[in-house]
């Protein structure tokens, strides 16, 4: 299975370690290489790009490295790739 | 890497000043350009004994900037790899020998200098210094090395090209090796101060105390009034159109991703450039570019026996334009890791000293730190760098200072 990394168990991105084509499962797996979670992509995830490990509501925090690094710009399901058409800086907005 | 009693400890040379190195350089330095082609005889004459730094001081600088020229002759000086050195001048220098010497002499170290003036001719400068440097050579070549705890190191980091993926695969793993080291009551630096604009706020939390927080927030704030001074709104840049094609969303993505290289431990001390820390063990925040050439002459100056590069990597087959990219400061060996295997380069380990294996599955980001950290305290040691293996020019160091040349 095709495995994201996941930096912090509270971050709700992860990073995709090989292309994730549509449909496909993925497996997150911890720095450790604890395997966390499985998680389905609902569309392409580029490599080395973020998918989403849960809901984000539009306007809620975008966590990785335990940190917020933006805000949603839109409501993104779990599953969906998290870039910059949906992921805005929470501080120059 | 010795384990004992589950401390870490390598082999370095004793400096009569408590410091320790892990190599035990003999370095001509000129005081400024003038001086360049004497040291580059010299070492022509006696060969690869002897570590000249050629750099971009000169004459003709504003006061303040003199005092950066001052700060980092005197570290590279007093740095512990350095075992013995030759200074350099014209005659005429924005700095004197006398208060580089001074400084670096306090180390307890062989110092010697020549003034060309003094001497009267270039040919009996260049007899002169060959004189002084084969007796510096009689004296460092003679040290041995002895067994050190790793609270004696001070390492630094610096990044390569980088992805989406340094963060949390080359990055995560210095972090790692810089907690292992300052758990055993270590020093290490990160710097790249650009890198930290937009996202301050994360870092200033982990400072150890209010005071440290202030200094780190009003050194950032200081480098983007300077940017703005020049016109350029440095939060409008970042992340770059390359950052974004690999997968970076926003300016506080990749701040922490660069910030990843410092670890998990609080942050004890902020620095000028080229400045040294004191000796309290922690993370400290040096200011610093983010392009290696200067960032790397200012972490020398700081006391730094060793570095370790994370890049995306990918990029063997710019290896040699990677020692100019990366740096190749001769006193300050540096321990290269890449996040990314590049399959159309199959030579990539004659370059690099880690290769990343998570993308591969063969071991997890843990693993990889755990592997790094075994590296550097086998370089530490002694063992050479694919940087000190392939780097056969002498390399020229970048000072960064802050104004042009004005006279």
């Amino acid at each position: 299975m095709v495995k994201a990394l996941i930096v912090k168990p509270e971050d709700t991105v992860a990073v995709a370690l090989a292309k994730i084509p549509a449909g496909e499962k993925v497996s997150l797996v911890l720095p450790s290489g604890e395997a966390i979670q499985e998680v389905m992509a609902l569309e392409e995830i580029p490599f080395a790009h973020k998918i989403a490990v849960h809901g984000t509501g539009r306007g809620e925090k975008v966590i990785r490295y335990g940190e917020v690094i933006g805000l949603a710009k839109e409501d993104i399901a779990k599953g969906r790739h998290v870039h910059v058409h949906n992921l805005q800086s929470s501080r120059f907005a | 890497m010795n384990r004992q009693e589950g401390s870490l400890q390598f082999w370095g040379y004793e400096r009569p000043d408590g410091s320790v190195g892990i190599r035990n350089y003999v370095v001509v330095l000129p005081m400024t350009n003038m001086e360049s082609d004497l040291a580059l005889t010299v070492t022509r004459e006696i060969g690869p004994a002897v570590t000249p730094i050629i750099h971009n001081n000169m004459r003709m600088r504003l006061p303040q900037d003199d005092a950066v020229a001052r700060r980092v002759l005197i570290g590279w000086g007093c740095n512990p790899n350095v075992g013995g050195i030759v200074l350099l001048s014209d005659g005429r220098n924005n700095v004197s020998p006398e208060e580089i010497g001074d400084e670096v002499a306090k180390t307890g170290k062989p110092v010697e200098r020549v003034n060309m003036m003094a001497e009267g001719s270039y040919a009996k400068s260049l007899n002169r210094t060959l004189h002084l440097t084969r007796k510096i050579l009689s004296k460092t070549s003679r040290m041995q090395k002895a067994l050190c705890a790793a609270s004696r190191l001070l390492l630094s980091a610096e990044c390569g090209p980088s992805i989406s993926l340094n963060g949390v695969l080359g990055n995560a793993a210095v972090g790692k090796v810089f907690d292992a080291v300052i758990s055993a009551g270590g020093r290490a630096i990160i710097s790249e101060t650009t890198e930290h604009i937009g996202a301050e706020h994360i870092m200033a939390e982990r400072a150890v105390n209010e005071e440290v927080r202030k200094k780190y927030l009003a050194l950032i704030h200081r480098k983007e009034e300077f940017l703005k001074s020049l016109k350029v709104d440095f939060r409008g840049l970042q992340p770059t159109p390359w950052n974004i094609a690999t997968g970076i969303s926003t300016l506080e993505e990749k701040s922490l991703g660069s910030m990843e290289k410092g670890g998990s431990t609080p942050l004890v001390g902020v620095l000028e450039y080229g400045e040294r820390p004191p000796a309290p063990s922690g993370l400290y925040f040096m200011d610093g570019p983010g392009m290696p050439p200067p960032l790397v002459s200012g972490l020398a100056a700081a006391g730094s026996q060793l570095r370790i590069t994370s890049s995306g990597g990918g990029q063997g087959f710019s290896w040699r334009t990677d020692i100019g990219l990366t740096g190749g400061m001769p006193i300050s060996p540096s321990v290269y890791v890449v996040s990314l295997e590049n399959e159309n380069e199959p030579d990539e380990g004659e370059y690099y000293d880690i290769i990343s294996g998570v993308l591969k599955g063969t071991e997890s980001v843990n693993q990889l730190g755990e592997r790094l950290l075994q590296e550097v305290f086998e370089a530490a040691s002694g063992k050479l760098t694919k940087q000190e293996m392939h780097q056969n020019h002498p390399s020229f160091q970048e000072i960064q200072f802050l104004h042009p040349i004005i006279g």
